[in-house]
């Protein structure tokens, strides 16, 4: 086997650390050429001390840190570190100094110099003004254009066009973290939640509505804020319901309610101990590892998964600050009303814990003394110990990240957002984490309640079953009823419907508003006609596409609904592929037009019977084509 | 000449790609059926500000590369077939690197372009591989940046005498709410947007609204906001857009 040797532009600044070490572990080789470009008048600068150190090991990465670790031995999950070939000898390393208009000569003479290697050019790291000279197809013949991938090794971009595929190992999520200078922790890992994953889906299949209660409104009176008005119609989905604790112990799980504010689960030979409540507020954190168990399940893409992955102060500096702001704000929320407990509730266990006593007055509190003894009193714990106090020494949390095919993505869980604002919250904690290695579009919120905002980024939890391809559907955000929640539902409906005087109230009876439930039970409403918002038009009936359909079928059932649902005179394409989505899925769409997507293009040329698309400004508008037979054919 | 370019996001720079020699014919190579009218409209509306004669356009669809489409999967589906139609790239022709590195390699490779066109800031837009020459380095302005995207910049005074700047879209279609706008600079491609120390939470949400608006209207590359708040740039990052996939279904 020839001797592997990597080339890759090493530029200055730590920007290229991931797309470097992602080359670097996807061809495992056994020379790394690190190519470190500069400008001219510009002096090269020295190759990412961390890469390096990367290179070496877990154990090295780690050491870049041990200011902060001897400060505080803070839980953490190490990073893997460069992973070599079995039977091959650690990279040898060779840096070479490029003004960034040589990099080809410098290839070139690359080229000769391992002629009898197999001599690699992985065009990830570096920029496409630094590469292009290397990007022609006669550059360079005898060296392997590569283009590593995120989540399996690497392409072979060949001189003919044709591309190759290599498979080879990705840098973990962790180690990408570890690099970019974060330490991380994370609570479970892939292998933790498959452990569960049958517990995980039997929850999330007796899961019901959690109804209000007159507790719920006590509990809200103490508050200084009032709920929000979502609050009442948006009710959230989890194992509170007694019929939810029947249907999980029907599916074979055992629930045991140890104290007021835990419950455990059991299923088979597995045991889950939830917190459900603490300082006055219920807790919905059994949602993180239910979703993280479902998008393992069904994203295929996915090929590493984590719940609760904390982000710790990467320095000692950064961490004495942060417990310091900590505790000074629990001190502000204490003292302003330090008579209830959601409010005074942290600040007191703290001193409780401490041993420190709270003085009458609140300006002689010893505000210095109380931080100190906190940093003593968190030096002393274990590992173990130290986990349930590791919100004081993060940064940021993430509840569930992934690894897969489209990148990193990182998802926020929620019982249910009530608020919009919660979109744009500017003091959301994973901010962080979104700025150094996440993209914009890969953060979304997974919610579980009966009727959350129609946003893009939200996923209903009931919905990830779908696969990644939920994310492109227009239904991601709805909630999909289990059999059970749908017969409750009928039964509220019905009691409604039938309830003599007043004005029906669906959505706080249910959480769900009218009109979904009209889509779930359309003959319930169509036998109640005495019911006073009774639609005057009825709901028509679509043809959807299936798998016995050929082209012409699915033309016609798709160019058919759009001429019944578009609205006079005109619709947007926005509308019109919203139609468009509900008659056809994206398998049937790929299976009969080649692509999961029907595109404005492919719409002109196979709809032109049916409907007129043209233009109105820059806007695309949909009309039906009046000069068609279509047209009264299939409306009548 | 042919002139080949990616549609990608850096719509000005694009331009003057475009217009910094008579090419006898530009091709564009798009994933957006949408976005390449869009992008068209804007060829027109440059020719006129800079006086010069509309290209000669022709258009191919390309894969899309975006989150409803992965890297694997673009590199599968993008061979001479789906290019949708027979390309015969000869010596002369040139390909704007724009796009991504695995757009570039991978079309060099499939058309058999030996002619890059790339970009120097000091030497303007120049030709790599077959025929090394330069085209000079057309630059635009601020009034022709503006012609370009029908918009149009308005000083204002507020009641308390202040002076304020907005952005507004020629036929009224949108405008900018926020007060907040000190100055607005046009430079290497890029408006650059001063904002003013912003006074409450309240006008923190319309400026971050205004950014999107800007987005949205100029592209994700074209937009550089200067002086903002951390945590204004923190919201920018998060908030809601809509997404290309909501465009076509």
């Amino acid at each position: 086997m020839r001797r592997r040797v990597l080339a890759i532009v090493s530029p200055p600044g730590e920007r290229n650390i991931i797309p470097q070490s992602r080359a670097i572990q996807a061809h495992q080789p056994d020379e790394i050429v690190l190519l470190k470009t500069y400008f001219p008048g510009k002096t090269p600068f020295k190759t990412s001390d961390r890469l390096e150190k990367w290179i070496n090991g877990s154990e090295d990465l780690m050491n870049t840190y041990s200011d902060l670790f001897e400060f505080i031995d803070l839980p953490r999950t190490p990073p893997l570190g460069f992973v070599q070939r079995i039977g091959a000898d650690p990279p040898h390393v060779v840096e070479i100094d490029v003004p960034v208009d040589d990099l080809f000569n410098v290839l070139q003479e690359l080229e000769i110099k391992y002629e009898n290697s197999d001599f690699r050019f992985d065009i990830l790291p570096g920029s496409k003004r630094v590469l292009t000279p290397v990007l022609l197809s006669k550059s360079l013949q005898n060296t392997k254009i590569t283009y590593s991938l995120e989540e399996r090794g690497f392409l072979i971009l060949n001189h003919d066009g044709e591309i190759q595929s290599e498979s080879g190992p990705y840098v973990s999520l962790i180690d990408r973290f570890w690099l970019t200078g974060i330490p991380v922790y994370a609570e479970n890992n892939g292998t933790s939640i498959s452990k569960f994953s049958k517990m995980y889906s039997a929850i999330l299949a007796a899961q019901s509505i959690e109804f209000r209660t007159s507790k719920d409104e006590e509990r809200e009176a103490t508050r200084k804020n009032r709920p929000a008005p979502r609050k009442l119609v948006d009710l959230p989905l989890n194992m509170r319901n007694k019929s939810a604790r029947r249907q999980f112990i029907q599916l074979g799980g055992r629930v045991e309610t140890s104290s007021p504010e835990t419950v455990t689960y059991q299923f088979e030979d597995v045991s889950w101990e939830v917190q459900t409540e603490e300082h006055d507020f219920k807790l919905g954190n059994d949602n993180e590892l239910i979703a993280a168990n479902e998008i393992l399940n069904h994203w295929e893409d996915v090929v590493e998964i984590y719940q609760g992955v904390s982000f710790l102060s990467p320095t000692k500096d950064e961490l004495k600050q942060q417990i310091q702001r900590l505790i000074q704000r629990d001190f502000e929320s204490y003292e302003q009303n330090p008579n209830k407990i959601h409010t005074a509730g942290k600040f007191l266990e703290r001193c409780e814990r401490l041993g420190v006593d709270i003085p009458g007055e609140p300006d002689d509190f010893p505000l210095e003394e109380l931080v100190e003894a906190e940093i003593n009193y968190l030096s002393s714990l274990t590992h173990s110990g130290l986990v349930q106090h590791l919100w004081m020494m993060r940064s940021a949390e993430v509840d569930v990240l992934t690894l897969g095919e489209f990148g990193v993505s990182m998802f926020d869980v929620k019982q249910a957002i009530w608020s919009e604002e919660q979109f744009t919250n500017e003091k959301s904690a994973t901010q962080l984490a979104q700025n150094i290695v996440i993209r914009e579009e890969e953060k979304r919120w997974i919610v579980n309640s009966t009727s959350p905002f129609d946003h893009p980024k939200v996923i209903h939890m009931t919905r990830l079953a779908d696969g990644r391809d939920v994310i492109r559907y227009p239904n991601r955000f709805q909630w999909r009823p289990t059999k059970y929640n749908l017969n409750l539902l009928k039964t509220i409906t019905e009691k409604e419907l039938q309830s003599k005087g007043g004005k029906k109230n669906f959505q706080h009876k249910t959480g769900v508003d009218e009109k979904t439930l009209r889509q779930f039970f359309p003959d319930l409403f169509n036998e109640n006609p005495t019911h006073p918002n009774k639609s005057k038009k009825q709901k028509r009936m679509i043809q959807v596409v299936t798998e016995n359909d050929t082209t012409e079928d699915a033309i016609h059932k798709i160019g058919k609904a759009l001429v019944e649902g578009i609205v006079t005179p005109c619709s947007t394409w926005e509308e019109a592929a919203s139609i468009i989505s509900r008659v056809i899925s994206p398998e049937e769409k790929s299976r009969l037009f080649g692509s999961k997507k029907f595109t404005l293009a492919k719409a002109k040329v196979h709809l032109c019977d049916y409907v007129v698309i043209s233009y109105e400004g820059t806007e695309v508008v949909v009309r039906p084509n009046n000069n068609s037979k279509n047209i009264n054919k299939n409306t009548e | 000449m042919r002139l080949f370019l990616v549609l990608g996001q850096s719509e000005m720079l694009l331009l003057r790609a475009i217009f910094c020699h008579p090419w006898d014919s530009v091709i564009m190579f798009y994933a957006d059926e949408k976005n390449l009218e869009r992008f068209r409209e804007k060829i027109v509306k440059c020719a006129g500000a800079l006086n010069k004669p509309v290209p000669h356009f022709e258009s191919s669809e390309i894969p899309p590369l975006d989150q409803t489409n992965s890297i694997s999967q673009f590199a599968d589906a993008l061979n001479l077939d789906s290019i949708g139609q027979t390309i015969e790239v000869n010596k002369n022709d040139m390909l704007f690197y724009s796009g991504t590195v695995l757009h570039l390699r991978c079309l060099i490779t499939l058309l058999k372009f030996e002619t890059i066109l790339a970009y120097d800031n000091s030497r303007g837009f120049i030709s790599i591989g077959n025929s090394e020459k330069e085209f000079g380095n057309l630059k635009l302005t601020m009034k022709i940046f503006l012609e370009t995207n029908s918009a149009s910049i308005v000083n204002k005074t507020k009641k308390n005498g202040m002076n304020y700047i907005s952005l507004k879209s020629v036929g009224g279609k949108w405008k900018t709410k926020s007060k907040h706008i000190d100055k607005i600079e046009y430079s290497d491609d890029v408006l650059n947007v001063f904002w003013k120390k912003v006074p409450s939470s309240t006008q923190r949400k319309i400026i971050v609204n205004d950014c999107h608006l800007l987005k949205l209207n100029f592209g994700h590359y074209t937009v550089a906001h200067r002086n903002l708040p951390p945590e204004v740039e923190g919201l920018i990052r998060s908030v809601y857009t809509p997404l290309l996939e909501e465009e076509e279904e």
